[in-house]
């Protein structure tokens, strides 16, 4: 029994060594088990950060993306509105422009018309008629002719840059200036090197006075523009009127027209 | 309430000083009196102030370039500035009558804006 004893207690000595190990082991494995629960809860926690942070930059983001889209809408419709109000900035100044330049052809046309109606005296009406064509119209050189009615030869009376003595005297009927006096029709040439350039038939409702003749542009003026066109029509007309009155007043001289001038004579005239 | 200007237009035609008195009678504070030619307008020159003339150049008694040259020689109005409206469109017209002192010159026929615009620019309107 005794031979046995030291068997038991080297036995129970590994048995202890063992043990001693056993529980080491299980320490350092406690040990590293709270580790890597620290460790875990550690990166739970950072998990947790990011997601909260990871979160929250894709809400801004979203937020910041729908900002922009709807500042991307208010930049589409300020410029469209920009674009609206350019436009019809543009379409103003264009009227602006035209309305300037219908004021400026009213006012010579109602310039004309009054200085033409503004004496009866014939001589004066010439003037006026000269002073229209070259300052209004723009013209250089034209010749003025009154229609002599029983020769039916025209006579120049005035006009610009011509020797009156020299001119020619047009036959009612016939060349382009009779035509365009006996068919009541303006005659305007299709360039500028054309002579004549333009024939304005003075003619009232009911009688053939005149024509004007125009040989040349004042070397400024680059061809007749629509106010002359306006202007031709006002001389037609009312030139015509002006010369005849002019002459009928000259006719009967100052006394004669103011006897003419009674409510009368008027009334006889209005029966 | 604004300045009142004078301007003197000096121009034999009675048809085209209606034109240009017309075409100034849209800038409010300017005055105009008339004249018929050079003679007339060193009289009324002499009678008081202007701002501003504007004159034709072919004209009787005294054409407009001769009165150019008289006003650029007188003490009292040789700073006023002076407008030629004129039939005489060649450079060499243009020439002489800046020349001879004239601010700015301008062919008939006219355009009331260009004449307009020209009086405001040399009295310095808006």
């Amino acid at each position: 029994m005794s031979a046995k004893k030291p068997d038991e207690t080297a036995h129970r000595e590994d048995f202890l060594v063992l043990f001693r190990r056993g529980l080491k082991f299980t320490e350092e494995l406690l040990a590293e088990n709270e580790k890597l629960r620290y460790r875990a809860a550690n990166l739970e926690n950072e998990i947790d950060g990011v997601r909260r942070t990871g979160g929250g930059d894709a809400s801004t983001v979203r937020e910041l993306r729908e900002k922009v889209r709807e500042l991307e809408i208010e930049k589409a419709r300020l410029l469209s509105s920009y674009t609206e109000v350019e436009t019809a900035n543009r379409d103003y100044q264009t009227r602006y422009a035209e309305i300037e330049e219908e004021h400026n052809n009213l006012a010579n046309l109602y310039i004309a018309s009054y200085q033409l109606h503004s004496t009866m005296c014939f001589k004066d009406v010439v003037q006026v008629i000269n002073e229209i064509v070259i300052n209004l119209v723009g013209v250089s050189c034209f010749t003025m002719y009154l229609l002599d009615v029983p020769t039916g030869v025209l006579h120049p009376i005035g006009g610009e840059g011509v020797d009156l003595g020299a001119a020619p005297r047009p036959k009612l009927g016939e060349g382009v200036v009779g035509k365009a006096l006996a068919e009541r029709q303006r005659y305007v040439a299709e360039n500028l090197k054309s002579a004549p350039l333009a024939v304005v038939p003075l003619a009232t409702a009911e009688s053939l006075v005149g024509a004007i003749v125009i040989d040349k542009l004042l070397v400024q003026k680059e061809g007749f523009t629509a106010v002359d066109n306006e202007l031709f029509n006002l001389l037609s007309v009312h030139a015509a009127t002006a010369l005849l009155a002019g002459l009928l007043r000259d006719q009967v001289g100052e006394r004669g027209a103011m006897q003419a001038l009674t409510v009368g004579h008027a009334r006889g005239l209005l029966a | 309430m604004s300045e009142q200007l004078h301007a003197l237009v000096v121009e034999d035609s009675p048809t085209m000083r209606q034109l240009i008195v017309f075409a100034l009678s849209r800038i409010k504070v300017l005055k105009v009196v008339e004249a018929d030619d050079g003679v007339d307008a060193l009289k009324k020159l002499s009678q008081q102030h202007f701002d501003i003339l504007i004159t034709d150049i072919n004209m009787p008694m005294m054409d407009g370039l001769k009165l150019v040259s008289m006003v650029r020689k007188d003490e009292v109005h040789k700073e006023i500035p002076i407008i030629i409206i004129t039939t005489e469109g060649a450079q060499e017209d243009r020439q002489r009558a800046l020349s001879l002192g004239a601010n700015a010159y301008i062919t008939k026929p006219i355009q009331a804006p260009q004449v307009i615009s020209k009086v405001k620019d040399l009295l310095k309107i808006s």
